[in-house]
């Protein structure tokens, strides 16, 4: 029960997190302190402690809190409301609000009331047991994932339980040795981007090959999110794109207070909603916020109203035919027209996509809602594509390492650019419908297996093992759905930087990596291991060694032919049937 | 009756498919029969997901494979290759949104008819999320109604606060062990498995 709310407006970028916009209700604790807008992940070990996560590890219990100066936040029960809704369904309501620190302290202490047990917030930001349990049962989705293989003493790992005991010995010349190099590391990446990434492009033309070492070894942690925008190529998109996202990302709830602002700053009446915009409105049934909403990303567009209808397209953006149509269609300072069948899919996931991460934890909360605004900017961009499950994901596992406006270009970069394969369509035939991207990548995943794998492929051939039953995700997400964080961050350094095939790669290093274990299994413990909930079981210990073992894979070539060869074989199904083929269908 | 078992030798391996809209507690459920446990912070289903559960019924061991979809209309070209050889199929709404029961009527069973394989697999009704209270959008009768009329089960329950979700599955498997013609096709697509040492055919997957 909040009585106050902040709109934690989901452009508020690197900069100005700090700069609070008047009129803004906030929630902070007793000493002033308000939760950061974003958490910033320590390193990977080399510049560890460096963000708030890192010294929030210690059990809640630990922080005598002044628990009662402020409600304690229930688990994700309450959602911060500021209006009477008649949809009773919190999945409808446009998220806003936001979390301090305090609140997410008494949120744990609860939480371990409740579940009796001790939680902690790793270095990534993910709510995890303190202590793992070692029964499987109870222990949800995110919290093993972010445990890894990191700073986490996994309980379960018991194979990797000696080598850290075995480590003081020599450990501190060594510790000393990696810090160093971490250090250098990072000199040398801060001079390869160059201001705000600029370099990083010139760099890349003339020493591609220093570029491709340097991303592989892992990029450092706090210039990570600059490199992902960059290497993308979405910071292109964003420069070359200005204004778009603004226009994009206005919240059905964010219009009311856009409208007052053209009002007052214009002199005239706010604009009647339109036609198109109307069926978005009822879809966020009375989701209108009543508090001074911080329109700041539908603020500056609606300067002068008087002239076009739609919102100005930036000329030699190189945007799609149907994404000019879709800013053509909004109204300056208003949310553009969105299927509301669309609208609330995205909502239904909102609090379902990484839910143990303190970030996106809080319906409604900050997360969330720049969450949302990616997505639904997306959905609005790309009409095609609208909203895939599995999308949510990638949005979300850059914006713990940018803001909305870079996080939605890096997803058009994703979604649009050069890293898919070679056709040139980008990532956005896995989405698109049918799936045509995900069919194929099935298909050519299936038939790489045995050529890398054999056994493991003649066993699941035997068993009726599909990659459809278990790889969906590992294509859908680029393994952000499964992969543990530590070893995720640097799967990502190299997918995004070298495209799609890092997926393939990944994938079949892990199945190689795992085929002794995994040969010998039927049919439902093969599908039991090889879910998205166990599959850091499967994992080489080290993320080093998960992406030593997958670049040593070439596939290039092999996933060339084997698109051919769907291409193909779709044909030879007869034309019009593109698209629709049985997944994983290798019908031999 | 029904009761539960740990590892070993199993009569009869089932396949039990769970369908139904995005957000209507299919992964709740099956977490609440799997493991007994409710997770207020799950993820959405990318693809499927699966969970074996053994229990006894009849003096038979029955092992049961659920296969939990993803509910999103996107993923049902993926989601349609599942379908083969289910022997049972639980199709499930939420009480407090009425969309999700008309798209049982208007999708979920069309899908069925079209990519079902076995005429015979048993259907049920699941009215999920019965907690919710004043939030309840849908009524016992209408739901009830809806599956009489398609010749499904028919079972309330609420993952959330372990409402008759065992029952469910137990009622489900009851009646698919009444269902000769469900136990006879052994070679129909590899779901049930006879893994009795009398039984020779175990893998029946090549027949694809």
């Amino acid at each position: 029960m909040l009585r106050a709310v902040v709109n934690a407006e989901p452009g508020a970028s690197r900069g100005n997190t700090g700069a609070r916009r008047p009129g803004l209700v906030e929630l902070v604790d007793s000493d002033g302190s308000a939760l950061p807008p974003r958490w910033t992940p320590a390193d990977d070990g080399a510049v560890a402690g460096q963000g708030p996560v890192g010294e929030a590890t210690e059990p809640a219990e630990a922080s005598p809190q002044p628990q009662q100066l402020l409600p304690a936040i229930p688990s994700g029960a309450v959602s911060v409301k500021t209006n009477k809704s008649t949809n009773l369904d919190p999945d409808y309501e446009i998220p806003r609000g936001t979390m301090t620190e305090t609140q997410v302290l008494n949120w744990l202490a609860t939480q371990q009331q409740e579940q009796k047990r001790a939680l902690r917030i790793d270095r990534f930001g993910f709510v995890v047991p303190l202590v793992p349990e070692g029964g499987e049962a109870a222990d949800g989705g995110e919290s093993r994932r972010a445990s890894g293989a990191g700073a986490t003493t996994s309980g379960r790992d018991v194979a990797a339980a000696p080598q850290p005991a075995a480590k003081p010995t020599a450990g501190g010349s060594k510790q000393r040795a990696k810090e160093r190099q971490a250090v250098e590391r990072l000199r040398k990446w801060r001079k390869m981007l160059g201001a705000n990434g600029s370099g990083l492009d010139e760099y890349r033309r003339r020493r591609p090959d220093k570029l491709k070492r340097r991303v592989r070894k892992g990029i450092p942690e706090p210039l990570r999110g600059l490199a992902w925008h960059v290497l993308s190529g979405g910071r292109k998109l964003l420069l070359a794109n200005p204004g778009i996202f603004a226009a994009l990302s206005v919240l059905p709830d964010d219009e009311e207070a856009a409208a007052a602002f053209t009002a007052a700053t214009s002199g005239k009446h706010p604009p009647q909603p339109d036609a198109a915009a109307a069926p978005t409105d009822a879809a966020n049934g009375g989701a209108n916020g009543s508090s001074t909403s911080g329109a700041a990303n539908g603020a500056p567009a609606p300067a002068g109203p008087s002239g076009a209808n739609g919102v100005a397209v930036a000329a030699g953006a190189g945007l799609d035919a149907a994404a000019v149509a879709a800013l053509a269609a909004t109204r300056p300072g208003r949310a553009p027209p969105l299927d509301p069948a669309v609208d609330t899919s995205i909502m239904r996931d909102l609090n379902r996509t990484y839910p143990t991460h303190i970030y996106f934890m809080q319906r409604q909360g900050p997360g969330q809602r720049a969450l949302y605004s990616v997505l639904r900017a997306y959905a609005v961009y790309d009409s095609k594509v609208g909203y895939v499950q599995g999308m949510g994901f990638l949005a979300a596992v850059l914006l713990l390492y940018m803001d909305a406006e870079e996080a939605f270009w890096t997803l058009v970069a994703i979604m649009k650019g050069p890293l898919g394969p070679d056709n040139g369509e980008g990532l956005q035939r896995l989405y698109m419908p049918g799936m045509p991207g995900l069919q194929c990548s099935l298909y050519q995943f299936k038939h790489l297996l045995p050529e890398l794998a054999p056994r493991l492929a003649a066993r699941m051939e035997r068993e009726g093992v599909e990659p459809a039953l278990y790889a969906t995700h590992w294509f859908n997400t680029a393994f952000a759905y499964s992969l543990p964080f530590p070893h995720l961050l640097r799967v990502w350094d190299i997918f995004l930087a070298e495209g799609q095939k890092t997926v393939f790669r990944v994938g079949l290093a892990l199945l190689q990596a795992a085929e002794r274990r995994l040969a010998g299994l039927p049919f439902e413990a093969l599908l039991e291991s090889l879910s998205a909930k166990r599959l850091h079981e499967l994992l080489p210990p080290t993320p080093e060694e998960l992406v030593k073992r997958a670049l040593r894979l070439r596939v290039s070539k092999r996933l060339k032919e084997l698109e051919a060869d769907w291409q193909a074989t779709l044909r030879g199904r007869g034309p019009g049937q593109g698209g629709r083929g049985g997944a994983g269908a290798g019908r031999r | 009756m029904a009761v539960e078992m740990q590892e070993g030798a199993v009569d009869l391996t089932l396949k039990i498919l769970l369908l139904g809209d995005s957000g209507v507690g299919k992964t709740c459920l099956l977490t609440r029969f799997a493991h007994d446990a409710f997770d207020d912070k799950a993820a959405s289903t990318i693809g499927v997901d699966f969970a074996v559960k053994r229990m006894s019924v009849y003096d038979k061991r029955v092992k049961l494979t659920v296969w939990d979809t993803a509910g999103q209309e996107k993923f049902r070209t993926l989601t349609s290759t599942f379908y083969r050889g289910a022997k049972g199929i639980i199709l499930v709404y939420d009480v407090s949104r009425p969309d999700t029961l008309r798209h049982l009527e208007e999708q979920w069973m069309r899908e069925l008819e079209v990519y079902g394989t076995e005429s015979d697999a048993v259907r049920m009704v699941v009215a999920n999320k019965v907690d919710v209270g004043e939030a309840r959008r849908v009524s016992w009768h209408e739901g009830s109604d809806f599956a009489r009329r398609h010749g499904c089960l028919f079972v309330e329950t609420s993952a959330k606060t372990n409402v008759a979700v065992a029952n469910a599955f137990e009622e489900l498997v009851l009646k698919i062990l009444e269902t000769p013609s469900l136990l006879d096709d052994v070679g129909g697509a590899g779901t049930v498995r006879l893994d009795a040492p009398a039984a020779s055919t175990v893998y029946e997957y090549c027949y694809c």
